[in-house]
Formats: structure tokens, sequence, C-alpha cells
């Protein structure tokens, strides 16, 4: 086998393992026998492993599309997991022993919303330049 | 600010919202609105809309950031 196709198939194992490791994470994010706190730290788990794969794809120079698409599939489970806590989050003291309040979870929510927009959302280039414009005038 | 300090300044807090700790992140949320805000006042812009063009340059900003990093 070519030192290439050795790194592809290597990258692609990397990927199905952490495809792997997002469906245990999220499947004990889920689980309700388990105390909300334990969920909630699982569940920043799986936004940091949603992180190290879009650092590896902004590293990549070439990213293949099943990768895109794990990503957006994953950024998806952990926003909706995510949203799912939210809801069990109505003791506003439920999450002190974390040292945290539900608006932590709702601020993380947020940036995964941000990052799925910037990753897996079309964009009319004119629209684009229109806006920066706006925004920031002649600074653009 | 200077428009180019501002659009610098919302780059870094988004990056720093990303990348906080559990505990910092409606700080680091409250100032990444801030500054949107900011940028999008007089205009009809939303946030997210800002956020959406400025995809691009925040890959940009952001690889920068973990090359330097890994340095």
């Amino acid at each position: 086998m070519s030192a290439t196709l050795a790194m592809a198939s290597a990258a692609k194992e990397r990927w199905q393992t952490a495809g792997r490791f997002a469906d245990v994470l999220e499947a004990a994010v889920k689980a309700r026998r388990s105390p909300l706190i334990a969920r909630v730290v699982t569940w920043f788990n799986l936004c940091r492993l949603c992180q190290d794969l879009e650092e590896q794809l902004l590293l990549d120079p070439a990213p293949n599309p099943e990768e895109l698409q794990l990503h957006r599939a994953l950024l998806s489970l952990a926003i909706g997991s995510g949203e799912g806590l939210l809801l069990e989050c109505g003791d506003p003291h439920l999450l002190e022993p974390l040292g945290i309040s539900a608006e932590a979870v709702e601020a993380k929510i947020d940036s995964l919303r941000i990052t799925f927009t910037q990753w897996h959302t079309d964009i009319d280039p004119e629209r684009q330049q229109a806006v920066l414009q706006e925004a920031f005038g002649a600074a653009v | 600010m200077p428009r180019c300090e501002l659009l610098e300044a919302i780059l870094q807090a988004q990056y720093e919202l990303e990348t906080a700790e559990p505990h910092d992140l409606p700080d680091c949320r409250a100032r990444l609105h801030a500054r949107l805000d900011q940028a999008i006042a007089g205009t009809h812009l939303t946030r997210m809309e800002l956020l959406s063009v400025l995809r691009d340059r925040y890959k940009e900003f952001k690889r920068a950031q973990l090359l330097a990093e890994a340095r």
C-alpha cells in the first residue's frame, strides 16, 4: 500500500472511530437513569469531540465529503441532545455542583449553531460581500 | 472602535466562545453578542447573518490560531 493510501485509510479509520465514540456519548447523554450532572459532563465531551473533528477539517487541505457529512451529523446530534438536556435543567441549582448554570449549556448550544451555520449552510457570495460591506464598510 | 478592529474583535470573541471552559461560556457569549451588536447597529442585519458571512474569515482566523498553538 502506498504511503498516501495508508494515510487516507488511517484518517478514515480515525473518523469512523470518532463516529462510534460519538454514538456512545450520545447514548450516555440520553440515559435518564444517570444523574443529570453526569450527562451534562458527557455532553460537553461530545461537544469537545465535534470541536476536535472540526480542527482536523480545518487543517486538512482537502477534507472529503464523508468527513464533512460526519461533522454535520455530529453537530446536529450535539445540538439536539443539548436541547434535550436544557429541557431537564428547570431547577436553576441542578448544575451548581459543576460550577455552572443552564446558561452555560445554552451558550454552548449557540456556539455549536454558529459552527453549523458557518460550515454546513449555503451562502450567496454576492450577498456575503454586501453584508460585509454593510457591517464593516471600507474595512473589508 | 475602528471597523477593521471590530471585525478582528468579533473573530476573537467567537474563538473564545468556542474554546471556553463551561463556567466561562455565558460571559464569552455576552462578549460576542456585544461585538456583533456594535457591528450591526443601524443596519437590518442579524447576529447570525453576520456570523454566517464571516465563515471564511473565521476559518482562516481559527486555522492560524491552531497552527500558532501547535508551534
